[in-house]
């Protein structure tokens, strides 16, 4: 892949790189760095809501540990964080909130939607007046965790998946395609 | 606030141990309050007939059965309607009358009901009933007393807030949820859902946006 | 260092040198979403105000909508730190109303998982609360402990947090043939980690300059405020249910009802520490006797309760929860609500946090154990 037009070469952000034989290899070795540096410190936001909350406190603590993946420490402020667990049931009143709180996080951002209330709206989803049907309504999300609640396992796996997800992004490519 | 400055100033150059002074000092505050809110009681709700019953009481103070209670109820309220067979011991009172005999039912030494357990809201087709369950923690006596307002479109009823803080709260619920208006409630407003909603306990509620029904 | 600034007058206008400042929906030390408006001069707390309905759901109105063993699987998600005790009080309140009497095995077994799931919880508030005061050490030590009660439940029932156990006419499976071995090898474990609490928490000198004195609720006013539990207990209103009105086997069983007399933070917390000793009492006297028979009693396929209003009360972690159905006859109720304790609790934070400084409503906050959910229902 090179470049074509002038145009397109002073648009980009490493042109040089990419117009010689190579350069997107050492592109793509840059994406994998700074993927394996992203993947592997993903802050969440001490978000709970409900049931679910208690269970990422589980996976905080002692017998689970999300610190050994990288998950080191739940930030109490979206300026600090890198990604929202989603923990519980998000109703009319609460959405907006989760919106702002999900606006403040810096890029760039990851969401998991743990539990049958953040996936669906789960035992609410029937009759309940307040309760969003699933919190991608709200927010987009990255990774869903059914179970009500989930075990600590389920979610340490979708910690794992969202790291492999991460490690699939090509930052510096995306900028060149722009 | 210069008075509070002080004070904060003062505490603040005491050793470790003052903690327990201030203790000392917050509870000699809470008594000299707990004494002024219990003279106002006093002069506000009890009559001459019931410092009669109290001191009579003070001798005897034991619980009554059930039927005493029913019967010591009615015999003060004769227009209250007493059910029979329910679980508890249950009186409906009329609406006009429910603040008089909820203060009476608290003031009274030989009934004391001083705490308020839960209070509901029930629709029905006609009116809405507010539900008191309510406990004493002296005789340990256990009663139910319901309200039913006029109709369902103006429901108003009196507040029992300034007989239990507690309900206060409670009533805000209610009010939320099925509209009751309570009059003379210091602070009235909707705890769970903003003013745009209806009031979603009631049978006729319907949304067709929010809710997903099976 | 406690302090505290005498009460001042207020007023609905604010102040020039008042101001508002907004605690939660999102705070760690909320225990959840509530929001907390706070108008304070300086770091002195002039005016609480709790606003909550962030996660309200309706369960009271899902609830005529569903069958009466539907509606048990709907109380745990409500305080799901008690979730054995909610689950307990709607099969209570369903088999008094029919008249029903479950085998005595299962008042033991319902008796010892209510005890169980005390503990627990009151293990989570223990290394919550700590967190909330500062302490991070507490945070690891209490979820430690509590990943052992909950490998029990798992054992038995399948669940770690919400068990729906209980279902109308008994429990859902029988024990675990391992249980009692579990449970007994459990406290035994537990008796030993328990005094290493005390010394992390209880006896540190910052602790309790920071609670002993702070957030004092009289008697009186616990009364008149309905604060249940052992935030009530704490101020020396006797509330226990399960030694004023007993249910399951509680009846059968000697314990104390912890009183406290100061009612300021560091005797709700005090309290507390010493009502999971009282639980793991409790429980020894019950589980080398656990009667042999059913697990539950045979009930109709579909259930209906009589025409009638049915009120039943349990002990939760958190205080008095009350359940009351009113029936019309058919197979869904026509109203149920819910009594929950920490409803009547959360609001005499106003009451008693006029006049101490922020940091000591964070202590008052971490002493009332509150669940969000249990609130908003």
């Amino acid at each position: 892949m090179g470049i074509t037009s002038k145009k397109e070469f002073e648009k980009n952000d490493f042109p040089v790189l990419d117009s010689y034989e190579g350069g997107s290899i050492i592109l793509t070795q840059l994406d994998a760095l700074v993927n394996w540096a992203r993947s592997n410190s993903v802050w969440p936001l001490t978000f709970g809501t409900r049931c679910c909350a208690i269970e990422f406190m589980a996976v905080g603590a002692s017998r689970h540990d999300m610190a050994r993946f990288g998950y080191e420490v739940a930030r109490a402020t979206p300026r600090q964080a890198d990604m929202i667990i989603i923990s519980g049931s998000i109703n009319y009143k609460m959405a907006p909130v989760l919106k702002r709180l999900y606006d403040q996080i810096a890029d760039p951002k990851y969401v998991i939607a743990m539990g049958a209330c953040a996936v669906s709206g789960g035992p609410f989803y029937y009759n309940s007046y307040s309760i969003v049907k699933g919190a991608d309504h709200v927010i987009p999300v990255d990774i869903y965790v059914p179970g009500c609640p989930p075990r600590p396992e389920a979610l340490l796996y979708a910690f794992l998946q969202l790291q492999k997800k991460i490690k699939r992004e090509k930052n510096f490519k995306k900028q060149l395609k722009k | 606030m210069k008075r509070g400055r002080e004070i904060v100033g003062i505490v603040g150059k005491r050793k470790p141990d003052s903690v327990c002074k201030t203790s000392q000092r917050f509870d000699r505050m809470v008594n000299k309050k707990n004494k002024v809110k219990g003279n106002k009681d006093i002069g506000l709700s009890v009559t001459s007939r019931n410092k009669e019953v109290n001191l009579a009481q003070s001798e005897t103070n034991q619980a009554m059965t059930n039927e005493q209670l029913i019967e010591q109820l009615t015999s003060a309220n004769p227009d209250a309607v007493v059910k029979q067979g329910s679980q508890y011991p249950e009186i409906t009172v009329a609406h006009d009358k429910l603040h008089a005999f909820m203060q009476n039912i608290k003031s009274d030494s030989s009934l004391a009901f001083d705490y308020l357990v839960c209070e509901t809201g029930v629709d029905y087709p006609e009116f809405i009933q507010v539900v008191y369950h309510l406990e004493s923690t002296s005789h340990r006596h256990f009663m139910v007393v319901k309200a039913n307002t006029e109709n369902r479109e103006t429901a108003t009823l009196d507040t029992v807030s300034d007989i239990w803080p507690t309900a206060e709260f409670h009533e805000c619920e209610i009010y939320d949820l099925l509209g009751i208006r309570f009059n003379n409630h210091p602070n009235l407003r909707r705890y769970f859902l903003d003013d745009t909603w209806g009031h979603p306990l009631r049978k006729d509620f319907h949304d067709d946006i929010h809710v997903v029904e099976r | 260092m406690a302090e505290f600034s005498e009460k001042y007058i207020i007023t609905d206008e604010i102040k020039a040198d008042e101001y508002l400042v907004n605690i939660g929906p999102q705070h760690p030390s909320t225990h959840g979403v509530l929001r907390l408006l706070t108008r304070l001069e300086g770091e002195i707390v002039h005016n609480v105000e709790p606003h909550i309905g962030y996660i309200h759901s309706g369960i009271e109105k899902m609830t005529e909508a569903l069958s009466y063993p539907q509606i048990v699987h709907l109380t745990d998600r409500m305080d799901y730190l008690s979730a054995h005790m909610n689950n307990e009080a709607v099969c209570l309140c369903v088999e008094n109303a029919l008249q029903v009497e479950v085998p005595e095995r299962v008042k033991y077994i319902r008796t010892i998982f209510d005890e169980l799931q005390r503990l627990a919880s009151h293990q989570l508030w223990w290394c919550a609360s700590g967190m909330d005061l500062g302490a991070l050490t507490a945070f690891f030590y209490g979820l430690r402990d509590r990943e052992d009660i909950l490998d029990i439940f798992e054992e038995t029932c399948g669940a770690r947090l919400t068990l729906n156990y209980s279902v109308p006419g008994g429990v859902m499976f029988d024990i675990h043939p391992n249980f009692q071995k579990s449970v007994k090898a459990f406290i035994t474990k537990f008796r030993k980690k328990l005094p290493e609490y005390d010394k992390l928490l209880t006896d540190n000198i910052i602790f309790q300059n920071r609670t002993k004195g702070v957030g004092v609720l009289s008697k009186e006013d616990a009364i008149a405020f309905g604060v249940t539990g052992p935030t009530g207990r704490a101020s020396g209103f006797s509330c226990d249910v399960r030694k004023h009105h007993p249910y399951s086997a509680y009846p059968y069983i000697k314990f104390d009802e912890k009183l406290g007399t100061d009612g300021d933070s560091f005797m709700r917390w005090k309290v507390r520490m010493d009502e999971m000793w009282e639980s793991m009492n409790i429980i020894e006297q019950l589980i080398d006797n656990i009667p042999e028979g059913d697990f539950a009693v045979k009930m109709k396929g579909v259930i209906k309760l009589p025409e009638g209003e049915f009120y039943q009360r349990v002990e939760s972690a958190r205080g008095e929860f009350g359940v009351y159905i009113v029936s019309d006859g058919k197979k869904n109720p026509y109203r149920v609500k819910f009594r929950s304790p920490g409803f009547s609790n959360l609001f005499t934070i106003n009451h008693i946090a006029k006049g101490w400084k922020i940091a000591d409503l964070v202590a008052i906050m971490a002493t009332f154990d509150l669940v969000i959910p249990d609130i908003d229902r």
